[in-house]
């Protein structure tokens, strides 16, 4: 069993829960063991790094010199965390008087940053690490007749020559997962336009709009659900259908990619945390083949 | 370099020295024309079938907008008149060697398989040709034949024919249908030519088309995308088709030779190489042993699968081409033959014997072999079948004797096979029919030993077997269980195990191998004695129907050959050639399975022996034809062939290799236009209406593929509201291509400005970044767009385009910077205006001519400034976009300022040659 | 009465410069693909990428450090992805923060939040009540969540925000 550090970020554990539940289910059924890492602070994604840059580089690499002592990687579920870690460590890498900067602190609590550990994002565990002839290997309940529309974040996939986790112009990935499902993945107007969720610290009203026209657009292309690979998308893209611009009867369900592999792998609801998905997730579960 | 004598391809030597322009293009022709004029011989090669270049595909030119065919033409005109150019289309330049004065070149002149000073262009060949393919000319947005003339101006004004190499299916035949264009004339509904074409190669369509193994499936290019296009179904559609007009066209005896040619054998090899001889006007005669001619086919392959009729008509017809028939002979000495008067021989005996298990009690009562079985029930002798029948072996003779035995009234049929099903060698669809049909497969088994009691087979004694260690066929070899023996009960055991070839008299004269068969040689079918040849299974050992027909054409051939005393193996040297590849564009590729054949109910089946496969019919015939991807292009159908009055089609022409000596060298290659797609936000490749300027100019030119009615691509309706988009391919660092394009602010205008003169009403709109209107005039065409053709400018650099899926109208995301408004603008029609980079040859040739490339591709000049024309390379120039952007007055002025500096070189061997040079004083057109 | 006419000057963007992200402002020529992708540009009435870059080119300092439309951009990358010029509005305005910040200009929201995250050493501490820890329990996930609350406040001097300023 391969492990790694799992590094949940400030919202998942509080407003998203069954993200956490189901990757950690579906990666022990992949051959991975994500252990959730502790004595860690915030990654300081928008916050801190606003402010200041050498707050945001000891703090990121505090939480890397963290997984570096113990000799893992780090494995990320929101778009900013993996966003502001990998920026740190590209930061670190090539800035020798940042590191010592950073070091210098560190070396308080008796930790090191020098480079060893990589930090992964969810989609690239699962299409790099785990690779898709496995995970298609423990598809046992593929779904029948299922629309999805993917969407990756952008701090998930840009900027991409120091992310690298997928062609942001095109990215592929959550689409091949699903395919390999046994969904159809469609294209739709603005796939890689950001959600809205930064905005809310600002002004939620833009916030709302911005995220009801990925709502709309999806809706013009007749999707049945919408798939992320980071909770603060999830959860905004679920939060903007409460509103009285969206009737109720028309909301699209929105779930992290994990929850949508693990139930076509057979795992059970409650191991992927269901009953907790604010826009109820049935008519996705009822196109799995054999029915529930 | 091959070391043979320098050929010029029929070019006469030239007395002056000579320039090489490589590019046909504007700049090219300037260059080209220059030197001329001055008295200096040139040559002119140019890869695509005519000069021109990109000019020829425009319809207006900025700022004049004058007709750019009508500036072109002349020109078109002038160098191919012009005494002192060699025109060299069609051809590409391989090698080049030497230097400065010298140039050695190896130039490749493509075949186009029509000859050029014979062909007057009258377009005869591409009415009849049945291929289409998509036009390169027209940006793909139309089609083109096989055989074309990419535009109506085209020069040399000839016809050149597209074939690209050799079909997969055609090289898999042995006996080598043309595959591809008998599918592709029953496509078209020509079915009568399509059946000429299958008879030109064998006599056998209709039975070939029912027992064929055919091979040209498995090799269908078509099966690497989906399944493979069903060919033995479509020519045995064929056959089915004339027989049910009824007006089979009467075939007559032309026996116009003396020589009389015997024929030992009436199976499919002999009838084949009977029926390929008379068609050369010999005599020919065939003796069968037995009563009815047909072999094999006659008298194992059950009717169910070959229906009598089909075989006799099938033979009629060849005894009617003025075969003679000579039954119950067996012919026993070659010496025999010879007294009679006949000239040469062809031996093809089969190999019909059955062999032995080799285990006792296999001469029981009611223990058959399959070839003796099948022979029986084909003779409608009443064969005594008990209820339980086992067969041995997995072969086509296996399955035959099963199926038979179904029908003859077994209660239970098992076919015992010592390897795995995946191994078995019989037809697929045999197999499954078979299985349909209610036989039992009992795999990795092999007998051991026959039970029998007073002489009747009770049983058959089975030892299980697995799978060992490969053998020399490849195979894994099946090795016995031990102690896993077990019996099954039979009454009736039919032995499938394989044919050989009998000993026979005849054959004793022969040199054989220790197998018994014939030995020949591989290629000419000749025997160890002169004038004797053999083929079929007596040669292969039990193989297969086509093959023995194959073998009947090739050793027509030898004998053919051998009569008039030629040799009998020139130029048939067996060279393995590639097959062809489709173009085909995965990413829009449609799977669709092959057509099912229908069949006869199972029920019907089991009792019957009518016929199981029912044909397609004639929709079933041209769809499933219509799944042929094409991979040669041109079929070789030969309608053009026939159309062509002036004989100016052949279709054996070969590339031809030049070797040319020049003094200097002009490179004239230019450019192609970025590839838009690569900007996926646009939308190019996805939405229908998004288009590039290219393809617009296609859409607006009057020779173009809507004969210039400008329309929207996903409803052909005439656009009302259109966008412009700039800077795509250009001034764009991400996308490697950082410099100004230079020509497309001026084209876009231009383009623009013909929108709304094609319709007065329909809005336009150009978005930019900057308007480049550098030269002179272009200020004021660009404020003559504005004021006196309305078009909107916004100063916007375009973010996406998003499309509404119903209308296909497109919405662009777009900021008018001049106002700080950014706005989602609708329009239905949004054409992309691309920047220019490197035609696509010119790294190959740099690297071949050892000039230099800029970081961005293009040729680099020595000095922009002093020497702007100058490679790095001595007596090498270049001109045109081939070293960066130009429009059409500066790639000009560049093609007769490298003119100029080749003719520097030119003129130097001249004067060090003491040759004059003759001025031509030519009628010059006036050009604007 | 005269009018104050802005003199424009390059100081400002060369400062940026010296900031990481800030180093290539001055290749934008204005054209505006950034504003027409940008998201917020398309659902507010006063920001506009290109416009807030012109701002800078001309050395408008006091205005573009004081302002609120900074700390509006999402940090989504997409104008990034598609100026064709290489310059990226997002680490631009990125510099803009970090220099705005030094000086004091730091919009409320963000002050409230850092004040949480330097007491907590995460930013949901208020968030996380019995509710969520009872349904965290259910799922079978660990309720205590392990949050480090005193190395931020180690690096407080890091950070350009005492308590209560400005």
């Amino acid at each position: 069993m391969r492990e790694i550090l799992l590094y949940r970020g400030c919202t998942t554990p509080v407003r998203l829960p069954a993200y956490e539940l189901a990757t950690m289910n579906v990666l022990k059924e992949l051959g991975v063991k994500a252990i959730p890492m502790k004595d860690v602070t915030c990654c300081g994604a928008q916050f801190v790094e606003s402010l200041s840059p050498d707050a945001f580089a000891v703090i990121g690499g505090r939480i890397l010199a963290l997984a570096e002592d113990e000799e893992m990687d780090i494995l990320t579920l929101c778009g900013a965390c993996s966003g502001s870690l990998k920026i740190t460590k590209h930061n670190l890498d090539n800035d020798p008087g940042l590191r010592r900067k950073v070091n210098d602190t560190l070396a308080e609590e008796g930790l090191k940053y020098t480079g060893k550990t990589r930090v992964l994002h969810l989609l690239q565990i699962l299409a790099q690490e785990i690779g898709y002839d496995e995970i298609e290997r423990h598809i046992v309940r593929p779904y029948n007749g299922l629309k999805i529309a993917a969407h990756y974040g952008c701090h998930v996939t840009r900027p991409f020559e120091i992310v690298q986790v997928d062609d942001p112009e095109n990215p592929t990935i959550i689409d091949r997962l699903a395919e390999i499902a046994g969904a159809e993945a469609v294209d739709y107007p603005g796939k890689t336009r950001c959600c809205g969720g930064p905005m809310l610290a600002m002004d939620t009203t833009v916030a709302t709009k911005i995220g009801q026209e990925k709502i709309f657009n999806v809706g013009l292309v007749g999707a049945n659900v919408i798939l992320t690979a980071c909770e603060f998308c999830d959860l905004q893209l679920t939060q903007c259908q409460f509103d009285e611009a969206i009737k109720p009867s028309k909301r699209i369900p929105v779930m992290p990619i994990t929850q949508f592999l693990g139930a076509a792998m057979g795992i059970d609801e409650e191991r992927l945390g269901f009953e907790m998905n604010r826009i109820s997730p049935d008519s996705v579960l009822e196109a799995l083949q054999e029915g529930r | 370099m091959t070391v043979k004598e320098a050929s010029t391809g029929g070019l006469e030597q030239p007395e002056t020295p000579s320039a090489l322009v490589i590019g046909g293009g504007v700049a090219g022709m300037q260059a080209a024309l220059d030197i001329a004029n001055q008295g200096y011989h040139v040559y002119l090669v140019e890869k695509s079938p005519s000069i021109g270049g990109h000019m020829a595909m425009l319809d207006k030119t900025f700022p004049t907008l004058d007709c750019s065919a009508c500036i072109l033409t002349p020109r078109l005109s002038e160098v191919a008149h012009h005494p002192n150019i060699d025109l060299l289309t069609y051809s590409e330049v391989k090698r080049v060697a030497g230097k400065v004065g010298k140039f050695h070149v190896e130039i490749v002149r493509r075949a186009r398989y029509i000859d050029e000073d014979a062909c007057s262009g009258c377009g005869e060949c591409e009415k009849v040709c049945p291929v289409e393919v998509p036009s390169e000319f027209d940006e793909g947005l139309g089609f083109r034949k096989a055989t074309y003339m990419p535009f109506p101006q085209a020069t040399p004004h000839v016809y050149t024919i597209d074939k690209r190499g050799h079909a997969a299916c055609r090289l898999a035949c042995p006996t080598g249908v043309n595959t591809q264009a008998f599918i592709r004339l029953i496509q078209v509904g020509d079915f009568k030519r399509a059946l000429d074409i299958v008879r030109d190669a064998m006599p056998f369509p209709g039975t070939l088309g029912r027992v064929c193994v055919h091979w040209c499936e498995g090799d269908c290019r078509r099966g690497n995308y989906d399944e493979s296009v069903s060919i033995r179904n479509l020519h045995r559609f064929l056959a089915d088709w004339e027989r049910e007009k009824g007006e089979t066209e009467e075939v007559t005896a032309e026996i116009t030779k003396k020589d009389k040619v015997a024929i030992v054998g009436a199976g499919p090899a002999g009838i084949a190489c009977a029926y390929h001889l008379a068609r050369m006007g010999y005599p020919v005669t065939v003796f069968e042993k037995r009563s009815e001619p047909g072999g094999l086919m006659r008298y194992a392959i059950p009717e169910y699968r070959l229906p009598r009729d089909i075989l006799r008509e099938e033979i009629e017809r060849v005894e009617k081409m003025g075969v003679e028939f000579v039954f119950n002979t067996e012919v026993e000495s070659l010496d025999w033959l010879k007294e009679q008067g006949f000239k040469a021989i062809f031996i093809s005996t089969g190999a019909s014997e059955s062999r032995k298990l080799g285990i006792p009690g296999e001469d029981a009562k009611g223990v058959y072999h399959a070839i003796d079985f099948l022979d029986a029930v084909a003779r409608g002798e009443k064969v005594k079948i008990g209820k339980r029948v086992g067969v041995i072996g997995g072969g086509d003779a296996a399955i035959d004797s099963a199926r038979v035995a179904l029908r003859l009234g077994a209660e239970e049929v098992t076919l015992i096979y010592r390897r795995s099903q995946v191994e078995l060698p019989a037809i697929p669809s045999e197999v499954e029919d078979a299985r349909q049909e209610g036989v039992r497969f009992m795999m990795m088994t092999a007998p051991t030993k026959l039970i029998t009691q007073k002489g009747e087979l009770k049983g058959l004694q089975c030892i299980r077997m697995k799978l060992g260690k490969k053998d020399l066929s490849g195979r894994r070899r099946p090795v016995p269980i031990p102690d896993s023996e077990f019996t099954v009960a039979l009454d009736t055991l039919i032995v499938a195990i394989g044919q050989k070839v009998p000993s026979l008299k005849l054959l004793e004269h022969v040199a054989r191998t220790e197998w018994g068969t014939v030995v020949v040689d591989p290629l000419t079918l000749q025997t160890s004695v002169s004038g004797v040849f053999a083929g079929g299974d007596v040669v292969l050992g039990p193989s297969t129907a086509v093959k023995a027909v194959g073998h009947g054409k090739e050793a027509a051939i030898s004998i053919d050959r051998y009569l008039r005393g030629e040799d009998l193996a020139e130029g048939r040297n067996g060279q393995l050639y590639r097959p062809a590849e489709p173009d085909v564009d995965e990413a829009t590729f449609e799977p669709q399975k092959r057509h099912v054949m229908p069949k006869a109910r199972i029920a019907e089946r089991k009792r019957s022996f009518e016929e199981v496969e029912l044909g397609f019919s004639e929709e079933e015939a041209i769809e499933e034809a219509g799944r042929c991807l094409g991979c040669t292009v041109c079929c070789e159908c030969k309608l053009c062939v026939d159309a062509c009055d002036r004989q100016a089609i052949n279709h054996d022409m070969k590339d031809e290799e030049i070797e040319l000596d020049v003094g200097a060298i002009v490179v004239a290659t230019g450019y192609k236009i970025f590839d838009v797609s690569e900007y996926g936000r646009l939308g190019y490749g996805k939405y229908p209406n998004v288009i590039n300027a290219l393809e617009f100019e296609r859409l607006i030119n009057a020779s173009g593929p809507t004969r210039g009615h400008l329309i929207r691509p996903s409803d052909g309706k005439e656009p009302r509201n259109i966008a412009f988009i700039q800077c795509v391919g250009a001034r764009d660092t991400q996308k490697g291509v950082p410099d100004c394009g230079r020509i497309c602010c001026m084209y876009g205008i231009k383009n623009a400005v013909m929108a709304r003169e094609h319709n007065p009403e329909a809005q336009v709109t150009v978005y930019y970044a900057d308007i480049r209107a550098f030269g002179k005039g272009f200020e004021e065409f660009y404020q003559m767009a504005k004021t006196r053709f309305g078009i909107n400018f916004v100063r916007g650099r375009v973010g996406e385009v998003w499309e509404a899926p119903d209308s296909h109208d497109l919405s662009l995301f777009v900021e008018q910077t001049e106002r700080d408004q950014p706005m989602m603008v609708s329009h239905d029609l949004v054409v992309l205006s691309p920047g220019v980079v490197p035609s696509p040859d010119t790294a190959r040739l740099a690297e071949e001519l050892g000039i230099e490339l800029g970081q961005d591709g293009f040729v680099a000049v020595k000095d922009e400034i002093a020497a702007p024309v100058d490679t790095g390379v001595p007596g090498i120039f270049v001109c045109g976009c081939a070293s960066g952007p130009k429009d059409i007055p500066d790639s000009v002025t560049a093609g007769s300022a490298a003119a100029m500096h080749a003719t520097l070189v030119l003129s130097q061997i001249a004067s060090e040659s003491g040759q004059p040079v003759e001025v031509v004083r030519h009628q010059k057109t006036t050009s604007a | 009465m005269t009018e104050k006419v802005h003199v424009p000057t390059s100081s400002f963007a060369e400062e940026l410069a010296a900031i990481p992200g800030g180093e290539v402002v001055n290749k934008c020529i204005q054209c505006g693909i950034c504003t027409a992708s940008c998201a917020v540009a398309r659902y507010t009435d006063e920001y506009r990428p290109r416009q807030l870059i012109q701002k800078i080119l001309l050395g408008e300092r006091e205005e573009v450090l004081k302002s609120r439309l900074p700390w509006l951009c999402m940090t989504c990358r997409l104008c990034e992805e598609r100026c064709q010029e290489g310059v990226s509005p997002a680490e631009v305005f990125h510099a803009v923060r970090i220099l705005a910040a030094r000086e004091g200009y730091v919009p409320p929201e963000f002050r409230r939040v850092m004040d949480s995250l330097l007491n907590n050493g995460w930013l949901l501490a208020d968030s996380y009540t019995d509710f969520e820890e009872e349904e965290r329990e259910d799922m079978g996930l660990d309720p205590d969540l392990g949050w480090n609350d005193k190395f931020l406040k180690r690096i407080k001097d890091l950070l350009p925000i005492a308590e209560g300023e400005k």
